[in-house]
């Protein structure tokens, strides 16, 4: 197994009486490659879930298993190297640096802009049909041609876990249908992990997790049931 | 150049960083600048005063006692012209002007045949005019001093001429003179000889004898007996140099802790307004220590780029006055302050850190909240 949640809660706003459970007692096992779904109405705790997935949250109570590494036991700069060198994060707004050029700002995650890294850079925007805009700025570019910027970044160090927060609610069908595509190239290699309200975009999800104030209610892969 | 180097941040947010460099820029174009009156007028009393004790030192009694005899049997020690006859029984020329203050400047009474030779162990030159000669109501001033006076060879001097002199009777100037020390010299000996003044006034060399020498020299006089010295001068002018010192020091602190506050407010907007970016550096894996350092770095070239913009303004602005103004006039603004450089350089590095705390104590903490 990939990845472990046990017994895991999270509570906003702790010392107040009327603290928010983001999470409640999540148990959850996940494979090292495929494309994960998680799936829940505004509010539900998906977002908790997936950042507390990628050590970007800590948990009121419970533990979070990457492999053998305990995130409760790892440092805070232990926890963001793991995050550099093995995950990759897309968010429902592209978010990218709006001062860096397309290419710097894939370049981001590696912080490095040697021949090698800027090859592979190109080599990702080309594959994104983005190469064009390399040399432009954030701002330059239309809101489809930013989210692929930014799968780019997210792809750069070779992650082999990518979380995406709503990666295509900012684009059009035609747009997120591409991005989906993408990312679903990727699950060969690695661990695609996305949270959505559009059931739609989640066809060839793995798993699923349906989750609803804070609890995970369902947890079942499509692609298994249908075999059946 | 690597994406997070902080010049890339600079290079392309130059509009947000202005502010900060401005100001760093003004505020350090203030200290240097009071630094460099502070280093202008420590000058000033050093080629007044301390240039002229470094050479020599001066002796004689107020009254008409002679200094002892074992003394004066020392000096024999002290080659060639080292031992002048000497009467300060004239003082009291219109101040010379220099930085934040103004000072007297001594005035040698001696014979005629010594003027010379006191001159030349300053390296000072007669540049106009002549030496003066005994009994002619002649003096020799620095040239810087008849510029700031507007005084030319020929003009007199003296409590007849204004009240603005405390020199008693007229003088008239025979010569002006440059070098690196100031005083002025007149010859009015009266009837008497060089012996007779010399038991009564001395000024010798000092470069000839060692430390325990002079001291012991010094020592051996009565307390009757004025000695002008080095020594002597470090105590009446420390507390006005300690002074102006402190003053620096309380300015510079002062630009600091402004800038602190006025920077750290402009710090705080300028970070709300980045928070997606550092939220985003922190996702992937950044952090918040090396944001911090790259916050800090961002900060520290602007501050060290208006640092080095405001000591070059200081050098450049006071260059030109001193071409076209100052000296005209006789007046120099010091160009270079090695102290006062480094007091301005504490507050591009202060500031740099204590302006950034604001953020990393508020908004930093919160970066995972998206």
């Amino acid at each position: 197994m990939n990845y472990q949640l046990k017994e895991v809660n999270l509570i906003y706003d702790t010392d107040k009486e009327s603290g928010a459970a983001a999470l409640k007692d999540v148990n959850l096992s996940l494979n090292t490659k495929g494309l994960v779904g998680i799936l829940g109405p505004s509010g539900s705790g998906k977002s908790s879930l997936l950042y507390t997935m990628a050590g970007l949250k800590y948990p009121t109570s419970g533990q979070v298993f990457y492999g053998n590494m305990d995130f409760s036991t790892m440092a805070i700069s232990e926890l963001a190297s793991l995050r550099r060198k093995e995950f990759g994060f897309i968010f429902q707004q592209h978010f990218l640096i709006n001062y860096m050029t397309v290419l710097e700002n894939a370049l981001v995650p590696l912080n490095l802009n040697t021949r090698r890294v800027r090859r592979k850079a190109m080599i990702l925007l080309e594959r994104l049909g983005v190469e064009k805009c390399a040399n432009k700025y954030p701002h330059q570019l239309s809101g489809g041609q930013r989210q692929r910027v930014a799968i780019v970044r997210a792809l750069m160090n070779d992650p082999k876990v990518i979380f995406g927060d709503e990666p295509t609610a900012a684009l059009d069908h035609e747009s997120a249908g591409e991005v989906m595509e993408l990312l679903l190239e990727y699950t060969k290699n690695a661990l695609v992990v996305i949270v959505t309200h559009d059931e739609s975009i989640l066809g060839k999800a793995d798993t699923m997790i349906h989750i609803r104030d804070g609890l995970i209610v369902r947890v079942s892969q499509p692609g298994q049931e249908a075999a059946k | 150049m690597k994406p997070l180097n902080s010049l890339l941040y600079l290079k392309n947010n130059f509009k947000s960083a202005l502010p900060i460099f401005l100001s760093m820029t003004i505020g350090v174009f203030l200290v240097y600048v009071f630094s460099l009156f502070g280093v202008t007028t420590i000058k000033m009393v050093n080629v007044a005063r301390f240039d002229v004790m470094d050479k020599y030192n001066v002796v004689y009694s107020k009254n008409d006692t002679t200094l002892p005899l074992s003394f004066l049997e020392e000096l024999d020690n002290i080659p060639g012209d080292g031992v002048i006859a000497v009467q300060m029984n004239l003082s009291g020329l219109p101040y010379y002007r220099g930085g934040l203050g103004n000072t007297t400047i001594l005035t040698f009474n001696v014979f005629e045949e010594d003027a010379a030779a006191l001159l030349e162990s300053f390296g000072i030159e007669l540049i106009e005019g002549k030496l003066p000669q005994n009994n002619q109501n002649e003096i020799l001033v620095p040239r810087e001093y008849a510029l700031q006076n507007h005084l030319s060879v020929g003009d007199y001097i003296g409590s007849e001429v204004s009240d603005e002199y405390a020199l008693q009777g007229k003088y008239k100037i025979c010569g002006l003179m440059r070098g690196e020390v100031l005083f002025s010299v007149t010859s009015q000996p009266g009837d008497e000889t060089k012996e007779q003044i010399l038991i009564r006034g001395v000024m010798y060399r000092i470069d000839y004898l060692s430390s325990e020498e002079r001291t012991q020299l010094i020592n051996s006089l009565p307390e009757n007996v004025v000695t002008l010295t080095h020594d002597s001068y470090v105590q009446e002018f420390a507390l006005t140099l300690n002074s102006m010192q402190l003053l620096t020091y309380i300015l510079t602190a002062a630009i600091i802790i402004i800038l602190c506050i006025a920077l750290g407010n402009l710090n705080f907007i300028l970070f709300a307004k980045r928070r997606n970016e550092l939220m985003i550096l922190h996702s992937i894996g950044y952090t918040k220590d090396k944001l911090s350092r790259k916050l800090w770095l961002e900060n520290l070239f602007v501050c060290l780029s208006g640092y080095l913009a405001g000591i070059g303004l200081v050098e450049i602005t006071v260059w030109l006055i001193n071409i076209i103004s100052l000296h005209p006039q006789g007046k120099v603004l010091e160009l270079i302050s090695w102290e006062g450089m480094l007091a301005a350089l504490t507050m591009p590095v202060f500031v740099s850190i204590f302006s950034l705390l604001p953020c990393l104590l508020s908004r930093f903490k919160n970066l995972t909240e998206h």
